[in-house]
């Protein structure tokens, strides 16, 4: 069944077109890896599918509720922002419990859970006890993920999750990734960090300039790569999100330099 | 130590940030208003004394020599300055711009310096079309050349020392705060003594009518106001040698001196390690052992009572807010100073005026509970607003957020029927007024997350060290102010003074009526102030019980379709708002 479905999703803001006839078609309990440089309009993508902004045009559903209807939207998703959405003078527990409050999860089975993950996230009762505002940004990191799961939602919208966090904090939450998809969620992640969308994601799309210029496997996409002695990942980004005419500029220049070398 | 070039590096900084703070100004349309009127008002005022005393003055035999008051008043004045640039900068400026970078590009002391100089521009920018005015008032009425030179020279140093010693008060106070645990756990509450205590004194320097008072010439012993001497060198008026010598060192001493000590405690407020009291963490845990909630258990004693879900956590929310940032309420002091020392002024002029104490209260009461959750709804969320939005529906957020005020409806009924008996209302004209106070709550309430949300204050102006801490924005305040105090002081007065009531509605037409009949000479103006007259004079004659009955029930009506309007659109509002 499919979990995220949009057909011609365009963003517009003045002149500047954002996100511009975007067609994704996102099956239950995938990890979707969602690639692009900086300004090519994945954060806007995100705010779309979570209801926070309104496409200029085009439609789009996650879980059967539309896009532009948020009472809709809200029991199904959780989403975590680039950045950490916490209130400084909080606590841990108290705003965990505030958002479990807000969903409004029943009390005992939310604690229960609330503990489990923070535990899971290396985070101890003594930390969740103090203030947000004395946190380094990794446990910022970790308290904003546990936001956004805790409600179990069916499809999760992660943007950078692993920013800030130590490698172990950051195989945890990888982890944590792929169990959650095991169970049936959705991920929708968003990174620069590719190894991690290696690593997890079944597929993998990438925008540039408001288009979805590719969309596949990893493997797949690393074996459109036509460059670079070992196909990765990253030379397939490198290619799909270059200008043409910068990409034979660059070319030219490569080729310049090989005949200054070789002279 | 300072590095090379420090000065032109603070002379940069202060620069940059003034034009940063100019920018923000700009951007705030009500602010800007505000802050226009404050310099216009008055400049207006001295230019109208100016072009009416002026030419008097011109040529006169003046007689007139320097004495202890005008000194004194000179010193209350600038005292006042310390306090305000003091308070500055213990609210918004005890850090520099943008800390860690400033920090770690220039020294302490350019840092300080640049504040300071900062600082001195926007008082500077204020001052300058009084300023002006009065040196070429002076300059023309004394035909002084000297003055043109003098009074600008003189009265920057004037203001450059009050900017250096509120800066060092502020800087000791947010020392005490960040270093002395007693300050550190009582911030709020000596903050607030502090300030009573400052405008209690100056009131008895300001209000001769009290029964104890004090005079402005007891100030003339400070040095700092014998500058006075200086300002009027050149002009017939008789000036001291000495005290004109005393004032200037002392302006002089307390800009160097005061940099100085500035720069030193800034140093240690800065680099050094502040006290921890934030000893509640065992006890937060212990809270949650219990089977409590933490955040149910964070805003004990109190609690959400009746309502249930998301609108009770919200509202536990909205009051755990206002407990762990108690800042955030400080714009609720504005206009209850206003209305204080309106009310406190009408009981010294005697006669039974101590029964305006009661709907005093009652207008007060009822706007400071409904304004304090509300206002900024937000703006408040900070960067949680996206999550906040895909959370919860509008319907629970806006009912969450009018729950607090009306958890406060009992202390205001109690406190409002305490004052209106105190004042010498009979029981059911006081609990009417307590009863009108109540209403006014849950109206203010439920109209404050519309407000707040169609102008909502998101930029970071910093108070008490946090930039999470967002009041409400000056024309959302504004806008309350007027919706609840209007109405409200309409209401209550039909119980207090109802007559003065009809008056003041029988107005509305009789003013306009009558003004237009000024500039009418026949035809459709002369008309319309007729009938403007004539709507003035039928509601003067409606019987005064049919009056109260009436424009009560209008009042009442009113309150209860506009709250009823702002709630639902407060929720859509929230529901289709897009934050980005």
């Amino acid at each position: 069944m499919t979990a995220i479905e949009t057909t011609a999703l365009t963003k517009r803001y003045g002149d500047t077109l954002a996100v511009d006839d975007l067609a994704l078609s996102i099956s239950e309990g995938v990890v979707y890896g969602f690639l692009g440089p900086n300004g090519a309009g994945k954060t806007t993508t995100m705010r779309m599918l979570t209801g926070l902004v309104r496409p200029t045009s085009g439609s789009g559903t996650v879980v059967g509720a539309d896009i532009t209807d948020r009472d809709g939207l809200r029991p199904h998703i959780g989403y975590l922002p680039e950045e950490p959405p916490l209130y400084d003078h909080a606590t841990a527990y108290e705003q965990l419990e505030y958002a479990a409050g807000l969903r409004d999860l029943p009390s005992a089975p939310a604690r229960e859970r609330i503990d489990s993950l923070l535990d899971r996230l290396g985070l101890s009762s003594d930390d969740a006890a103090t203030r947000i505002e004395d946190y380094s940004k990794g446990m910022r990191q970790k308290v904003a993920f546990v936001q956004a799961v805790l409600h179990e939602p069916d499809v999760i919208f992660l943007d950078e999750p692993t920013s800030g966090l130590d490698p172990r904090a950051a195989r945890t939450l990888r982890e944590l990734v792929v169990e959650l998809a095991t169970e049936g969620t959705t991920v929708f992640l968003s990174t620069h960090i590719l190894p991690v969308v290696e690593e997890v994601a079944d597929t993998v799309g990438i925008l540039y300039d408001g288009e979805l210029v590719a969309e596949g496997t990893p493997t797949d996409l690393q074996q459109r790569a036509e460059t670079g002695e070992t196909r990765s990942l990253e030379d397939a980004f490198l290619e799909l999100t270059t200008d043409t005419d910068e990409q034979s500029t660059n070319s030219t220049d490569s080729a310049i330099g090989e005949e200054k070398t070789d002279g | 130590m300072a590095e090379a070039g420090w000065l032109g590096h603070a002379a940069r900084m202060g620069w940059f940030d003034y034009r940063r703070s100019v920018r923000a100004i700009r951007d705030d349309t009500g602010r800007f208003l505000l802050l226009a009127g404050g310099v216009l008002v008055p400049t207006l005022l001295v230019t109208g004394f100016a072009f009416l005393f002026a030419p008097e003055v011109r040529g006169a035999d003046l007689d007139v020599s320097m004495n202890a008051t005008i000194r004194g008043f000179v010193a209350m004045f600038w005292f006042f300055a310390v306090f305000m640039l003091a308070q500055r900068t213990t609210a918004a400026h005890s850090e520099p711009v943008a800390e860690s970078f400033a920090l770690t590009t220039v020294s302490a002391r350019t840092a300080v310096v640049g504040g300071i100089i900062a600082e001195s521009l926007r008082v500077f920018s204020y001052a300058l079309p009084i300023g002006l005015l009065g040196t070429l008032g002076t300059a023309y009425a004394f035909n002084s050349v000297v003055s043109l030179l003098l009074i600008p020279l003189i009265g920057g140093l004037y203001v450059v020392s009050a900017v250096v010693a509120g800066r060092v008060v502020g800087y000791v106070a947010a020392w005490l705060v960040a270093r002395v645990p007693f300050f550190a756990r009582h911030e709020t509450a000596l903050g607030v003594i502090i300030v009573a205590l400052f405008f209690g004194v100056y009131f008895l320097f300001q209000m001769p009518m009290l029964p104890i008072s004090l005079s402005t010439a007891l100030l003339g012993v400070v040095p700092l106001g014998w500058v006075a001497d200086l300002l009027v060198i050149g002009t017939p008026i008789e000036w001291s040698v000495t005290y004109a010598t005393g004032g200037l060192i002392a302006a002089v001493a307390v800009v160097v001196g005061g940099g100085w000590f500035a720069e030193r405690i800034a140093t240690s407020l800065w680099f050094d390690e502040p006290v921890d009291v934030s000893t509640d963490s065992d006890e937060r845990k212990s809270v949650r052992a219990e089977g409590r909630g933490a955040l149910a258990g964070a805003i004990s004693p109190l609690g959400v009572p009746v309502v249930t879900g998301p609108t009770r956590t919200v509202a536990e929310w909205a009051l755990l807010r206002a407990r762990r940032e108690p800042q955030r309420l400080n714009f609720l002091l504005i206009p209850v100073f206003g209305i204080g020392s309106a009310v406190v002024n009408l009981v010294l002029q005697g006669d039974g005026s101590v029964a305006v104490v009661g709907p005093a209260v009652a207008v007060a009461g009822g706007w400071i509970a409904s304004a304090a959750f509300g206002l900024n709804p937000l703006g408040d969320e900070g960067s949680v607003l996206p999550i906040t939005l895909t959370t919860v529906s509008g319907r629970a957020f806006v009912r969450g957020l009018i729950t607090p005020s009306l958890l406060f409806l009992p202390v205001v009924a109690t406190v409002t029927l305490g004052a209106a008996i105190g004042g010498g209302y009979a029981w059911l004209p006081a609990v009417g007024v307590a009863l009108a106070s109540c209403f006014l709550s849950i109206v203010g309430a439920v109209v404050a997350p519309l407000i707040g949300m169609r102008f909502p204050r998101f930029s970071a102006i910093r108070i008490g060290n946090s930039d999470e801490v967002r009041p409400p924005g000056l024309l959302a305040g504004i806008l309350h102010v007027l919706l609840v105090w209007v109405p409200g002081v309409a209401l209550v007065g039909l119980i207090a003074a109802p007559q003065l009531v009809q008056l003041a509605v029988s107005g509305a037409g009789y003013v306009p009526g009558f003004a237009i009949s000024l500039v009418a000479s026949g035809g459709g103006l002369a008309d319309l102030a007729e009938l403007l007259s004539d709507g003035g004079a039928a509601i003067q004659a409606i019987p005064l019980a049919t009056f109260r009955l009436g424009f009560g029930g209008l009042l009442i009506g009113g309150g209860v379709l506009v709250a009823w309007s702002a709630y639902r659109r407060a929720v859509h509002q929230f529901d289709a708002y897009e934050p980005y």
